[in-house]
């Protein structure tokens, strides 16, 4: 499965929208070489299309708006957005599959903030299952 | 006592930030959030407890955290920042309109120990501006044009079905290409990839070349496979612009391929399948290049199945208005500037001159001044020469009321033809009262026919 991280400042990017690159990750086993790859300039749905057409199945991200995130989960791409964090220490979490504690919920975004996400389900679909984003 | 006199002093001030509507907070030399105000709590959706010792760009969430922090800024060379805009999102996803002011903050000693940052609200301010430019906008192109109101919706009939070919005549600059972009993103091919050519940009072999790709060694210096813009577009569109430049031996591959639904490689030996969707332009009169024998009759049925023409700016002036806002607030954007606006005399400039390179001369005016303008007001002086030379101050006898009155006039006229003479409806659609219509019709003396156009509709 291949994973993308926002990132700026040796953290995850506050804002998705404007982040200007993500890392990519794999998580199948064996061990490959993170890449960074620079995201377009344009809006958010043009990176999120950008992502979709580099097979990236899950976005670990900052704050994202909600028509963003339906518009990534139209196109299949898992959403974790409001994640807040060192960037290495999200990417290891997330590899050993315990990304979706509050620990690493942008401030204000806790158990019941930003869209009212059902976090905490993993494994449903392997590794950090999708979370359906409530209208 | 100087201890009693900075307590009271500490309160008063916090009182004072408590009570305004602007948010405020302050940060540490790491970017740690220090105080945040009651404002700032329900601008943000974050309470103060969470926010409180947090990195800001977390906290705010701003568009301009990453590449444009007007505290870093600040904070680098000193200056303050006053009014920039951006936006932020709040716990909810939802994008709030807002604009920044920046300080730095310093101690008795006049040591630096941090920066202060105020941000305003502005989402009732745009929804209010949104409600009065009653603007239309479809992808990139935006108008206040009824005319182009009406292209608009075909462009996005013609999306609808994913497979018709279109061709879209206008003249260099009026947004062609945009609306080919608006037509392949609002339809089922979104997905797949947008592949542009110009065809008079190659000549014609090198042309055939790249449309329909070649194999190795189908002429000399065909070192390998390359693959066309037929196969590059795939399943997406394919945007040929400047059709009518084409050679006719050209015209007969594209026709067979329009009706075949399949092309050969130079150098093939099979036919490759073409599942791309066709978006013809042209700035010429494809008709009269067919009554003239110079394109062929049976390729433009083909190609114009469906036919969008893009009025020239000339024929919509009440769009300059509008696009040289949009391009202000692109540049600013792009320069990092702070441009506000044009003055009225700039304005009359812009709005008397006909434009024969449309928008994009319209953009590359509006690109030349933020290079020459070192204001935040673009003025006569910083428009070319060309446009100058339209400055009511260089036509005797022609003031600002004038240039107004010219305008207006011009406006009502464009809308009573298209109502047919129709007052309440070109009322309607100029968005003032009847009896202002009249009132103006009479004043401008516009002349009126015989009809009053009611018994059309």
């Amino acid at each position: 499965m291949k994973a993308a991280f926002t990132i700026w400042d040796g953290r995850i990017a506050p804002v998705f929208d404007v982040a200007g690159q993500v890392l990519l990750v794999n998580s199948d086993g064996e061990e490959k070489p993170h890449t960074t790859v620079k995201l377009p300039t344009g809006s958010a749905f043009e990176k999120i299309t950008f992502l979709q057409q580099l097979d990236v199945q899950v976005l670990i991200c900052g704050a994202m708006t909600r028509r963003t995130a339906l518009y990534a989960h139209d196109l299949d791409i898992e959403v974790f957005p409001f994640i807040a964090g060192e960037q290495q220490e999200i990417i290891d979490t997330w590899l050993r599959q315990r990304l979706l504690d509050n620990r690493f919920c942008m401030p204000g975004c806790g158990r019941n903030g930003c869209f009212k996400q059902h976090r905490g389900r993993q494994g449903r679909r392997g590794r950090n299952s999708r979370h359906r984003l409530e209208e | 006592m100087s201890k009693e006199r900075d307590d009271k002093l500490a309160t008063s001030t916090e009182a004072i930030l408590e009570s305004i509507s602007d948010g405020v907070f302050t940060v540490d030399a790491d970017w740690r959030i220090t105080s945040f105000n009651r404002a700032a709590e329900q601008i943000t959706g974050t309470s103060r407890e969470q926010a409180i010792g947090q990195r800001c760009s977390e906290v705010f969430r701003s568009s301009m955290c990453e590449t444009q922090c007007g505290l870093r800024q600040t904070l680098q060379d000193g200056k303050p920042i006053i009014n920039r805009s951006g936006y932020i999102i709040n716990a909810a996803g939802e994008r709030i309109p807002i604009s920044i002011s920046t300080a730095v903050l310093r101690d008795k000693d006049g040591t630096v120990i941090g920066g202060a940052e105020t941000f305003r609200d502005l989402s009732e301010v745009e929804a209010l501006r949104k409600q009065l430019k009653g603007r239309y906008q479809l992808g990139d192109l935006i108008s206040h044009s009824p005319a182009m109101h009406d292209i608009f919706n075909l462009i996005s009939a013609v999306a609808s079905s994913s497979d018709t070919t279109v061709l879209i005549q206008g003249e260099t600059g009026t947004g062609k290409e945009l609306a080919a972009k608006a037509i392949h993103n609002l339809s089922v091919r979104a997905k797949e990839p947008f592949i542009a050519l110009n065809c008079a940009a190659l000549p014609d072999n090198l042309l055939e070349s790249e449309l329909f790709g070649h194999k190795k060694g189908a002429f000399t210096g065909a070192t390998a496979d390359k693959p066309g813009r037929f196969a590059l577009a795939g399943r997406g569109t394919l945007f040929l612009d400047e059709i009518g430049e084409i050679s006719p031996a050209l015209q007969v591959r594209l026709l067979r391929v329009l009706q075949e639904h399949s092309y050969e490689p130079l150098g093939a030996t099979r036919s490759e399948p073409a599942q791309a969707r066709i978006i013809a332009a042209t700035n010429r009169n494809l008709s009269t290049m067919v009554e003239q024998g110079t394109f062929r009759q049976d390729l433009f049925y083909r190609i114009q199945v469906v036919q969008i023409d893009i009025p020239p700016l000339r024929k919509r002036i009440e769009d300059i208005p509008l696009l040289t806002e949009h391009f202000i607030s692109h540049f600013n954007r792009l320069q990092n500037k702070q441009i506000t606006n044009v003055s009225t005399e700039a304005m009359a400039c812009l709005i008397a001159h006909p434009w024969p390179g449309n928008v994009r001369e319209l953009e590359n005016v509006i690109e030349r001044a933020f290079v020459v303008c070192p204001d935040s007001v673009i003025n006569v002086q910083h428009l070319p020469l060309a446009l100058q030379n339209n400055s009511p101050q260089q036509q005797t006898g022609l003031d600002i009321h004038s240039t107004r009155n010219s305008y207006e006039k011009e406006c009502i006229i464009n809308a009573l033809q298209r109502n047919n003479y129709n007052r309440a409806a070109t009322a309607r659609e100029l968005n003032i009262h009847k009896t202002t219509l009249y009132r103006k019709i009479k004043t401008l003396a516009i002349p009126l026919p015989q009809i009053d156009g009611r018994s059309n509709h």
